[in-house]
């Protein structure tokens, strides 16, 4: 996981209805609230907070056990992502920083938590 | 316009049943049901079916098998909320005036399909991105406890509670009593859940026959429908809660205005625990406890037998086992047998109203694909 612990932050780009003001991600072409389409890419800040997580341990999509959690957005915009710097030593907790990355070949996205960034009181 | 009565009820036996036919489970339930409405086949004047996996025309191909063929049939697919949509559109027809007498089956082999997790939605983003059926119930778990406190084996007493009430119910798919020290040693499948915390996949099938024969009236053993609500989840894409289920607090308070009840008048409900987590948030969104209580409600014995509402008292989906189609189907056979008091080991003394809810699958940005919830009341 060292490779991706120290790729760079890559942001993600999904796209916002500047009339209702709502950011999606992944990005839609429709606002499902006021139909405007052809809705214009907007990108994610680079960082986000996590809200939940788990560990998957039992699953065939990728190889187990590997961490997910949900992180929030500015903008209200809440992603599910793998997180790859991730450890059995190492939980995460709520509140946590996670910076965002994108696969070179795929484009797909992953996360990397700050595992300094743990809210007081909450274990790190 | 009079409430619907279902007159008839039967359940095959959960489990993994290789050796047989989506149709022949279907058949079973179907024929047990229309014969303990006292009726015959030629009573029957539609077919409701509901099924998640089997592909199409599920509905004409068990028709064919019982005569039900030449019928209207109608099929329907709301992921684990298939059998609650067909029951739904049932009610709503016999309500209506189309029909006075049809037959609603729900059914599901998901033996067939070979074994593991289900597959669910390839295109989905969550699912590219990672996310299984038990992660989402496992980071419900830890939404739960990071917002109310508490332990995970808490939640897990709910799997307790369950193979308790199923080693009474000779139909369920797990019969054997577990400790919660068994409970939490199990295999970890998604931190904090463990795999008896997560429901078996299963093959079976459950039928109703419901009717607006004015005679049903006086039969004691029927039971009238007195609200069926289906909604659809919303679409969120921000900050939502992941332990306040949103599409179920919208069915329930729609269910229980349009029966005339509150939360208090319900003796009995069948909720859909295919997670522990899911029957403690679902004691709260039901309002048989405060939000918050969900665990120290089965922790203390108020969702058994004995307790203020029994919840799941056939064993529910954690160990009566979940065929999708027929979970929604059956969730309303127990609760009818409950309302007729025939339920022998597991009989909720007096009950008189009974809830069934039940949701359907996720997608990426909604809190369940459906949900749907259906109250009973005793003749
Ligand atoms: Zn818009």
């Amino acid at each position: 996981m060292t490779s991706t612990e120290t790729a760079a932050p890559v942001a993600l780009t999904g796209t916002h209805c500047v009339a209702c003001d709502r950011g999606f991600y992944p990005g839609r072409d429709l606002c499902p609230t006021c139909w405007a389409s052809d809705l214009p890419a907007h990108d994610l800040a680079p960082t986000g907070t996590v809200a939940t997580w788990t560990v998957v341990r039992m699953g065939n999509l990728f190889e187990v056990p590997y961490a997910l959690c949900y992180a929030d957005f500015d903008g209200d915009v809440r992603v599910l992502g793998r997180v790859v710097n991730w450890a059995e030593d190492r939980p995460l907790a709520p509140g946590m920083t996670v910076t965002t990355h994108a696969d070179a070949e795929t484009g797909d996205h992953f996360f990397t938590v700050d595992h300094a960034s743990a809210p007081t009181g909450q274990e790190a | 316009m009079t409430n619907p009565r279902i007159v008839g009820a039967a359940t095959t036996p959960f489990g993994k049943f290789r050796d047989r036919t989506l149709e022949s489970l279907a058949v079973e339930a179907g024929i047990a049901a229309v014969r303990d409405a006292g009726l015959q086949r030629t009573d029957v004047e539609a077919l409701f079916c509901g099924n998640a996996y089997a592909g199409s025309l599920v509905g004409q191909r068990i028709g064919k098998e019982m005569g039900l063929d030449g019928l209207p049939c109608y099929n329907f697919e709301n992921a684990c909320a298939s059998g609650a949509s067909a029951l739904a559109q049932a009610y709503r027809s016999v309500r209506n005036g189309e029909f006075t007498t049809v037959l609603v089956i729900g059914v599901e082999q998901l033996s067939a399909l070979g074994g593991g997790l289900l597959p669910i939605g390839p295109g989905d983003p969550e699912i590219k991105a990672g996310l299984t059926m038990p992660a989402a119930y496992a980071m419900r778990t830890e939404s739960w406890l990071s917002r109310f406190g508490g332990k995970p084996e808490d939640i897990a007493q709910v799997s307790v509670k369950s193979r308790d009430a199923a080693s009474r119910n000779p139909n369920a798919q797990y019969r054997t009593p577990v400790t919660i020290d068994e409970v939490m040693e199990s295999r970890l499948v998604a931190d904090p859940i463990t795999l008896l915390q997560m429901c078996p996949n299963a093959d079976g099938a459950a039928a109703v026959v419901v009717t607006s024969d004015p005679a049903a009236a006086g039969d004691a053993r029927s039971a009238e429908v007195l609200s069926s609500v289906v909604l659809s989840g919303q679409f969120f894409q921000g900050r939502r809660d992941m332990a306040w289920p949103d599409i179920t607090l919208r069915a329930v308070e729609q269910a229980y205005a349009s029966a005339g009840i509150t939360a208090k008048d319900v003796d009995v409900a069948e909720v859909h625990d295919a997670a522990a987590i899911g029957e403690v948030m679902y004691y709260e969104a039901l309002g048989l406890c405060e939000r918050g209580e969900g665990a120290s409600f089965v922790l203390s014995g108020q969702s058994a037998l004995a307790g203020r509402t029994a919840v799941n008292t056939g064993g529910g989906l954690l160990s009566r086992g979940h065929p999708l189609g027929a979970t929604g189907v059956v969730q309303v056979v127990e609760l009818v047998a409950q309302l007729r008091g025939e339920t022998g080991a597991n009989q909720v003394d007096g009950a008189k109203v009974g809830v069934a809810h039940c949701t359907g699958g996720g997608i990426w940005g909604v809190d369940n694909g459906a949900a749907a919830v259906h109250v009973l009341a005793r003749s």
